[in-house]
């Protein structure tokens, strides 16, 4: 592939921006970092939402600016695009022990300046040591917690200490139709009821205080811009160029303040919320989701009224696409490794049905389907949702992206998420107006409060630890779980208890863990900014870290390799107990010594061991019992702000970092390997094709896992490119919505242009790939992960 | 009981829609190009793929009657009585038994399970082979279980069989496809050991009770004369239930095969398959009015 094939928009505008985008390395912004440092010290002994909000608004009113030329939609949360803002309260430990490799690191590297370097060294770090959620978080857990809890890779519950919570869509719709000013009016009317003297109403006057504070601050971002717009204009000696400047200082002027009142103020709108979400937490996912439906009537207006041509729309798109792909997530060595290729999780979500029911599919799903094929960058991710009575034609362009092989769209059954999020107790309308955050999570727009990575564990630890008594192989030979017996005497019933008591322990312990990261959130690091786009904050007058969203759910326990521990237990039981040519002793002797020297044992149950993915109950049974299970003790733990705790099966790309401390297993893995990714079939191991995976992950049940479960299918692009390609994805769709599986994305890259992409980076520096859940930019990933991405089985499509 | 040498989930090229095809072992045929030779003996049989084979010895020591080669680990064909001991204890994948039997609820049970992708793109089962006709008795009470419940069914064959099994087959099928290999008898008894007076009466008949796909695999120097495609369209061309004609173009995928059955693959040194030359037989055949189409796309770039 040569480097121009990005270049593949209709529009010469979007082509240029491609150019200048791929000029981008991603980098460190200090800027918020300091700025937000400086007004803590000022602010000393004042409520801790006031303080922040104050620092959001000294950020909008200082902040760089600028606005790139070609740019329909401008304005970044950072002082430069693909920059990652760093938010020391939350973390600040890590970066002062990685700053000085964070450009060389392995995984996701960022360029950092001397002198940036220098700042963070003299006046950030120094300030900040002591008083972030991670310092008061490493203190605050039990011992026995922290065993399992820290650096010990068998549970990780790091990232909420080390970012805000996002997973997050503000209501969208509501704040393009009536204005932020509206809002700011709404918290000023409330302010005006309470009264100091009651106690209850004490909080709440520095929450709509806070909201006012923060809301006004992103409308004075907004006309910083209007003002850099003009003068450019003034400046400018191109016509053309002159009267979008002009236009675009006449909607920055306007919107968010005012409501949009066409389809380039809507989407603008939508930026400047977007930037400030970014801006007030650089946390991940913060989701746009159904913009086909509330952009659809400012689409519709402007093209009855000729105001914009269908061309036009579609390049406003494909420009907002590229404001997406200039947002960047910040992470610690250790998280990248769990959320590798700098992914933000923005998530963008067409197609389903609208709550009343009816086909929500329209012209504007499908210009966001056919903008991702003229711009294919990682970002923003694109959903879409299906359902039985789906248009074909919708089927047939989803099909049509996914045989590009970028990974896009990941694909969502409504049928499975509408009964997910009635499980969290919304209403059937809210429900069907689901929208995705992040990779693959259910979430009502502009109603939810939810955290969707609240820990990530791994079942194939379980299997391990039930086979070693608790003792962790990989960590230094420590007991890291508790002693479920010794596996020798032990019936397959007890050994399949013993796993399922290492899982239990896993849980609660990332459900302490999790408590205390959500009650340092709330005292620590409120959002009052996000919170007043959450329907039910303003009317409560409560922040979402302490509960005002109208629905509040979760924390998610994020499981993976549910292939792994399937596979693990039936090869056990196959060849242990059922036809005893291996013995316990045998098995146990292989995986302590990763089957070194028992190359015969390792070939036999290579070759004849059943797996997960092949339609095989003997099995699959396993996949479903241990996935109900976790279900099972995950939600049987209340979190911090009330609600049960909930359950995900994805991985987003943790099945890596888990596997580094996975030793060899039952079936064959040997040790330190990735893990199957989310509810996937172990890569090579699914021999039958995809029917057979599909049945074989139908057999989950997948609407209990409300925060999401995963399937990757990898699809040979050779066959998939014959004329009847997309009419059998298509046929493979309605049968996954039949199955009730939750969701599934393609990958349809071939094996030999990846090996390729290794060889030489910078001639694929455009070629994505779908990444257990989310895509990235194959030559950014680290070695390991390209290996499992090239080792997944492809199925002929 | 039927012989099946494999069961093939999601087959797109056999049949409309998504499709289980069913592996048949026998024919009465010997094609040399025959990309399934594991296919052609109607017996359970033993391949040996070296490449896989980690000369760990168990296999020679397990052999009741000597019949394994010390050293190289080959089968003993001449002696071998298929006991399927070396199988069994083979820990690599080396030794495989190509054969399983299946009785017809266990064939419909293994069909049945992907019915959801049958009823969604339109597609069933396709019998394919090996010959599935060999076993006409078996197969012919499968399509017509099949059908009873409501399965869309094909079967792919060379035509070699008497009438009466052919048509106790037919009957129960929806789609049949039809191959001729070449128009000439003498040079069809060279190239598949048969003449094909026979394969040609077959599908005059046939065309009475059942719509017909002609297949003509492509093998260069072989059959592919424009003359010889030409007869094979004016053949066809007189069949009244005539769905269209398939090229099939040669392709050397099942070479590795006969070296695991430890048979000759007499094709070595044939040249390779002239995209241009397809595109034309395909252009000739839409001349006679007849719907053409080109299947393998291995060699086909759009
Ligand atoms: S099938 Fe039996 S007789 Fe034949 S080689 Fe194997 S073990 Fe020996
Ligand atoms: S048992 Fe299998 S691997 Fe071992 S020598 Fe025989 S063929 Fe080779």
């Amino acid at each position: 592939m040569n480097i121009k094939e990005h270049n593949t928009s209709p529009f010469q505008r979007i082509n240029k921006l491609l150019d200048k985008y791929f000029q981008l390395q991603p980098s460190l912004c200090i800027e918020r970092a300091i700025i937000y440092t400086d007004v803590f010290k000022n602010t000393e002994g004042e409520p801790i939402i006031i303080r922040r909000a104050k620092a959001f608004k000294e950020y909008c009113q200082k902040k760089s600016i600028n606005i790139s030329r070609n740019e329909l939609i401008i304005g970044g949360a950072a002082s430069k695009p693909r920059a990652a803002i760093f938010c020391p309260e939350h973390a600040s430990d890590w970066l002062k022990d990685e700053i000085d490799t964070l450009d060389t690191r392995h995984q996701d590297p960022y360029e950092v300046k001397d002198k940036q370097k220098k700042i963070l060294k003299s006046s950030i770090f120094p300030y900040w040591e002591g008083k972030t959620i991670s310092d008061h978080w490493i203190k605050q857990i039990p011992q026995d917690v922290k065993q399992i809890a820290v650096k010990t890779g068998i549970i990780d519950v790091e990232i909420k200490t080390q970012s805000a919570p996002g997973e997050i869509a503000p209501g969208f719709e509501m704040i393009i139709n009536k204005g932020i000013n509206f809002i700011i009016n709404e918290a000023k009317e409330k302010l005006s009821c309470l009264n100091y003297t009651i106690p209850e109403d004490f909080e709440k006057i520095n929450f709509y205080n806070a909201v006012i504070i923060s809301l006004e601050a992103l409308i004075s971002l907004a006309k910083r811009y209007a003002n850099l717009a003009n003068k450019m204009m003034e400046e400018e000696t191109n016509s053309n160029r002159k009267a979008e400047l002009k236009k675009l200082s006449k909607i920055c002027e306007r919107v968010p303040a005012e409501p949009a009142q066409t389809f380039w103020e809507a989407v603008q709108l939508l930026w400047f919320i977007q930037i400030g979400s970014h801006m007030e937490g650089n946390g991940p996912s913060y989701s746009p989701g159904r913009v086909d439906q509330y952009l659809f009537p400012f689409y519709k207006s402007d093209i009855e009224k000729k105001e914009l041509s269908e061309n036009e729309v579609l390049e406003i798109i494909e420009c907002l696409y590229l404001k997406f792909a200039e947002n960047t997530w910040f992470l610690s060595k250790n998280a990248a490794m769990y959320f590798a290729g700098y992914q933000p999780y923005q998530n963008i979500t067409v197609g389903g049905v609208k709550p009343d029911g009816s086909d929500a599919t329209n012209e504007l799903s499908y210009k966001f389907i056919k903008a991702k094929m003229d711009v294919q960058l990682h970002s923003p991710s694109l959903a879409v949702r299906i359902y039985k009575q789906s248009p074909e034609e919708f089927l047939l362009a989803v099909a049509k992206l996914s045989k590009m092989g970028t990974g896009f769209p990941a694909i969502h059954n409504d049928e499975a998420a509408i009964k997910m999020m009635l499980q969290t107790g919304a209403t059937i309308e809210d429900a069907r107006n689901y929208q995705l955050v992040g990779c693959v999570e259910p979430y009502i727009p502009g109603k939810m409060s939810k955290w969707t990575d609240g820990g990530h564990y791994n079942f194939a630890s379980a299997i391990e630890f039930a086979l070693t008594n608790g003792i962790s192989l990989m960590n230094g030979n420590k007991q890291i779980g508790p002693k479920t017996g010794d596996p020798i005497n032990m019936t397959f019933d007890e050994l399949k208890e013993a796993t399922k008591a290492h899982l239990a322990y896993f849980i609660r312990n990332i459900a302490i863990a999790c408590h205390i990261a959500e009650k340092l959130h709330a005292e620590l690091t409120p959002y009052p900014f996000m919170s007043s786009l959450i329907d039910g904050c303003l009317e409560k007058g409560m922040d979402i870290t302490v509960g005002g969203a109208k629905y509040t759910i979760g924390p998610a326990f994020i499981g993976t390799g549910i292939a792994d521990l399937s596979n693990s237990l039936a090869t056990i039981k196959k060849f242990v107990y059922d036809n005893k040519s291996v013995s316990m002793e045998q098995m146990i002797d292989a995986i302590k010594n990763n089957f070194e020297n028992r190359d015969n044992l390792k070939l036999k149950i290579i070759n004849q061991s059943p797996a997960f993915g092949n339609d095989d109950d003997y099995v699959d049974n396993f996949a479903r019992e241990m996935t109900d299970f976790a279900f099972n003790e995950i939600t049987s733990y209340k979190s911090f702000r009330g609600p049960n705790f909930i359950s995900g099966l994805y991985p987003v790309a943790s099945h890596v970092p888990h596997g580094l401390v996975v030793s060899a297993l039952p079936y064959g893995r040997l040790s330190g390997t990735p893990l199957a990714d989310g509810c996937s079939p172990k890569g090579g191991t699914d021999r039958n094709g995809p029917t057979a995976v599909l049945k074989s992950v139908s057999k989950i049940n997948h609407d209990a896992h409300v925060a999401g479960t995963l399937l990757n299918m990898r699809l040979d692009p050779f066959v998939a490119k014959d004329v009847d390609g997309e009419k059998r994805i298509a046929a493979l769709l309605r049968s996954f919505v039949d199955l009730n599986i939750y969701h599934i994305q393609f990958n349809t890259i071939d094996s030999e242009m990846l090996r390729e992409a290794q060889k030489n980076p910078d001639q694929y520096k455009s070629l994505i790939v779908r990444v257990a859940g989310y895509s990235a930019y194959f030559v950014e990933l680290c070695r390991e992960m390209q290996d499992d991405i090239i080792q997944r089985t492809i199925h002929a499509l | 009981m039927g012989l099946i040498s494999d069961i093939q989930k999601f087959s797109i090229h056999d049949g409309p829609g998504i499709r289980t095809l069913i592996f048949m072992k026998g024919c009465p045929l010997r094609c040399q190009w025959c990309s399934n030779p594991e296919t052609q003996n109607h017996f359970n049989e033993i391949i040996f793929i070296r490449k896989n084979c980690v000369s760990c010895g168990d296999c020679l020591d397990i052999c009741p009657i000597g019949a394994i080669e010390p050293k190289t680990f080959d089968i003993n064909r001449h002696i071998c009585d298929r006991c399927l001991k070396c199988v069994d204890i083979c820990p690599a994948n080396s030794k495989i038994d190509l054969g399983k039997w299946y009785t017809v609820p266990e064939l419909i049970n293994e069909v049945e399970s992907d019915r959801i992708f049958y009823r969604n793109s339109d597609g069933g089962i396709t019998v394919s082979g090996g010959e599935p006709l060999l076993q006409y008795k078996f197969v012919s009470t499968f399509l017509k279980k099949c059908q009873e419940l409501n399965l869309n069914t094909a079967i792919e064959t060379c035509g070699y069989a008497k009438w009466e099994h052919l048509e106790s087959v037919a009957q129960y099928t929806n789609h049949v496809f039809f191959d001729i290999k070449h128009m000439n008898t003498k040079i069809h008894q060279t190239l598949t050991g048969k003449g094909n007076e026979l394969i040609l009466k077959n599908a005059t008949k046939l065309d009475s009770i059942s719509a017909i796909t002609i297949r003509i695999p492509i093998i260069p120097g072989m059959n592919d004369s424009k003359d010889n495609i030409e007869a094979t369209i004016k053949f066809s061309k007189n069949l009244n239930n005539l769905n269209k004609i398939e090229l099939l173009p040669y392709h050397p995928l099942g070479e590795n095969k006969y070296s695991w059955l430890d048979k000759q693959y007499k094709l070595k040194d044939i040249s390779p398959m002239n995209k241009n030359k397809i595109l034309k037989l395909k252009e000739l055949i839409k001349s006679y009015g007849i719907k053409a189409e080109v299947r393998e796309n291995l060699y086909i770039d759009e």
